[in-house]
């Protein structure tokens, strides 16, 4: 059968099921915003384990960095979920479960990030802090960690941006998160160019906006360290890509 | 015909601007064969700028360089289709094989063995084949004392034998014009007398040179020219016997600054 | 019984889990050759002045790197055929999917890595004659490349982690013959720890792999 390519196209459905796919988005939403928060504290508990002065402290960490690294979300999402859960004879709610694989996993990434950034702040830094007389808590506070942050901001916003895109594999559990949305409706209405159209269009608004949001953030911070203003080619700003090297990646 | 009687280069009204920024004003210049030319000056003087507008390593915005009879202006912005200013450039790539440049930072290829370095240019731009090229590397880097390094990587070596394998890259291809950006400035003391002492040869084997340098003993010594640029154009050149005695204030407070500095 | 482990489950149908396993890895393998032969033209139309090369560059990595994976295979698998452009196989859409996710991230990184090479190479290059596409092909891309491969290799851990999720599309990968075999036999547990298992082992040296080429290429001396 022949048929003329993009005859057919009916976007109508997509529009009629938007409030389905706004509550997908919540769903998305909640679950990046609270997955990162727990990534950054479990991200901070590794660091530590990985800075600690006891070796076998620092071995687990180190350990546990690259173990989680080399895991697949999906992976573990279908063992949890599928494997544990029937071998415990319980069952996971889908939420709960996909907050935590997320943020686990993601953890080893920042942890990573804050190490390199933690250890990118030249000594001199130090010294010179504790040569002026400031005792350590106030290098610390006032002059170590506003450097680190600077410095990691941009990385964390890479993982932030990867734990959105991510959501969409818990759909593979059932949590009813954008992609979910439309794989149903795709179904029911036998549309999925549709609709998985109209899916990707609204994943690149959001990483958009949230990277234009992380852009302004580090901004701030670094305005409010006085340095010189970090040089942006306008290229670099479409969907925000381009203007800062990224090489983080996550999955 | 009558390039062999006119001067080797010769710039006509050369600016160049970096955005709003000028940092060359409109400059005139002639260099003779087997002339010495020694440019001196602050830093952020534009005697750096001067030289890569010669062989539009750095084109210039407006002007003409005459080269070997040759006229040569700055090329056209084709932004929209680059490809469109490949003819203009080959011409530019022919242009730079007469001319040999030394840098600062040495700008040998990590990469390649010393050798390699050498034989890369001779073979890309000379056609010769692989043998040949590094048979006449090797004896490239036998005259300023390299040849025993032919296999090492440059980051076994230290600065001034950078500078020899960069100097010897250059020389390789033969060229009517050999231009030296500070090519001592980032050497440890020790290592800059060396490097002096091959360009001083190069100079009494009648080699033309454009030369910028802080070195004021060596300016002095081997130059037949010296140019004091300041702020982006040519404050005053003369003999180095001239310049004993220079015309100019900023040329004095110059030469006391670093005599004294 | 929580934690009695019938590993005669795993041993019966080993060679079916690891045919699975390789499937996953020649996937991957075949994505990333996509993701870094497209990476790299991508990388030089971004760095291009002309901006029809750089807008059209910029929006494709765009695209690459903010669309998940999940919707490009299955926009890709479903969504294609059903507007009659074109219908692959599962592996196909899995590789080509990999492939163009990827690439929006080998482009960033061979963007990276030349803009690491010191500008006075170019200029180096240039003196002694090169053309411009001589200088990139015998002096900028053998250094940029040294700095690629690092961050390259993790691009690769990723796509071996994404697909994974072919199984979705009916990619007979291990996942697949874990749920097909998980079904029959009534043993998820096992099953699916096997296969966990071994694609974390898989993962974890490619994982490993990275980290020891991005230590070793940081101490390398370069000036």
């Amino acid at each position: 059968m022949t048929t003329t390519v993009f005859a057919a196209l009916d976007f109508g459905p997509v529009w009629e099921m938007r409030s389905e796919l706004l509550s997908g988005i919540g769903t998305m939403a909640l679950v990046s915003v609270v997955s990162f928060a727990i990534a950054i504290v479990g991200g901070l508990v590794l660091a530590g384990m990985r800075q600690s002065r006891s070796l076998p402290i620092s071995w687990a960490g180190f350990v546990l960095i690259q173990v989680l690294r080399g895991i697949a979300l999906y992976v573990l999402l279908l063992w949890l979920f599928f494997g544990l859960a029937a071998q415990g004879g319980f069952q996971f709610e889908p939420i709960p479960a996909g907050i935590f694989a997320l943020a686990l996993l993601n953890s080893a990434y920042l942890a990573e990030i804050f190490r390199a950034g933690y250890e990118a702040v030249p000594p001199g830094q130090k010294e010179a802090a504790l040569a002026c007389g400031l005792p350590k808590r106030t290098w610390f506070g006032k002059i170590h960690l506003p450097q680190v942050t600077q410095i990691t901001l941009p990385a964390m916003g890479n993982v932030f941006v990867d734990i959105i895109k991510d959501t969409s594999i818990l759909s593979a559990i059932g949590v009813a998160e954008l992609l979910r949305e439309s794989q149903r409706w795709a179904q029911f209405y036998e549309l999925p160019f549709e609709f998985y159209t109209a899916a990707a269009a609204i994943y690149i608004a959001i990483v958009t906006l949230v990277t234009f949001g992380w852009r302004r953030l580090e901004r701030r911070f670094s305005r409010h360290l006085h340095t010189a203003p970090r040089v942006r080619r306008s290229r670099g700003l479409l969907f925000g890509i381009g203007g800062r090297p990224s090489t983080t990646t996550a999955s | 015909m009558s390039a062999s009687t006119s001067s080797l280069l010769e710039l006509r009204q050369v600016t160049k601007q970096f955005g709003e920024t000028t940092v060359l004003h409109p400059t005139d210049l002639q260099v003779e064969r087997g002339e010495v030319v020694c440019v001196i000056g602050p830093s952020g003087s534009g005697k750096s700028t001067l030289l890569r507008c010669v062989n539009f390593i750095a084109p210039p915005t407006t002007g003409t360089i005459v080269f070997d009879g040759e006229e040569y202006r700055p090329p056209k912005d084709h932004r929209w289709i680059p490809a469109l200013g490949i003819p203009e450039e080959q011409r530019l790539t022919r242009l730079r094989t007469q001319v040999g440049m030394v840098f600062q930072q040495f700008n040998v290829f990590p990469h390649l063995t010393v050798r390699e370095n050498v034989a890369l240019g001779l073979r890309k731009t000379c056609g010769l084949g692989k043998k040949a090229a590094d048979a006449r590397a090797v004896e490239e880097l036998g005259k300023v004392g390299m040849a025993e390094k032919a296999a090492a990587y440059p980051e076994q070596l230290s600065g001034g034998q950078k500078q020899r394998v960069a100097i010897a890259r250059a020389l390789a291809l033969e060229p009517k014009l050999m231009l030296f950006d500070e090519a001592t400035s980032a050497l440890d003391p020790e290592l800059v007398g060396g490097v002096l002492q091959i360009m001083r040869d190069l100079a009494a084997g009648g080699m033309t040179m454009m030369v910028v340098t802080h070195e004021m003993r060596f300016a002095m010594d081997v130059a037949d020219r010296v140019i004091f640029m300041d702020r982006g154009g040519i404050v005053e050149q003369g003999t180095p016997e001239q310049f004993k005695s220079p015309q100019h204030e900023r040329t004095r407070a110059f030469l006391k600054s670093i005599n004294h500095g | 019984m929580v934690f009695a482990f019938d590993t005669t489950v795993i041993s019966d149908h080993s060679s079916e889990l690891l045919d699975g396993l390789l499937l996953t890895v020649e996937v991957a393998a075949l994505g990333f050759a996509i993701a870094a032969l497209l990476g790299l033209p991508l990388a030089l139309a971004g760095r291009s002045q002309s901006p029809l090369l750089r807008v059209p560059a910029t929006l494709w990595v765009g695209l690459a790197r903010g669309v998940p994976l999940l919707i490009v295979i299955f926009w890709l698998y479903y969504a294609a055929a059903q507007e009659g452009l074109f219908s692959l196989t599962a592996f196909l859409a899995g590789a080509l999917s990999l492939g163009l996710t990827g690439s929006g991230y080998m482009s960033e990184i061979y963007r990276t890595a030349f803009s690491a090479v010191p500008s006075g190479q170019r200029e180096g290059a240039a003196a002694i004659g090169l053309s411009r596409w001589q200088t990139f092909r015998l002096v900028i891309f053998p250094q940029a490349l040294r700095t690629a491969i690092p961050p390259g290799m993790n691009v690769f851990v990723m796509l071996l982690k994404g697909a994974t999720l072919l199984s979705v599309i009916g990619l007979a990968d291990m996942f697949y013959t874990a749920k097909l075999v998980a079904v029959n036999e009534f043993k998820p547990f096992e099953l699916y720890t096997a296969a966990a298992v071994l694609v974390i082992a898989v993962t974890l040296v490619a994982a490993l792999a990275a980290g020891v080429a991005e230590r070793r290429m940081s101490k390398g001396v370069r000036r």
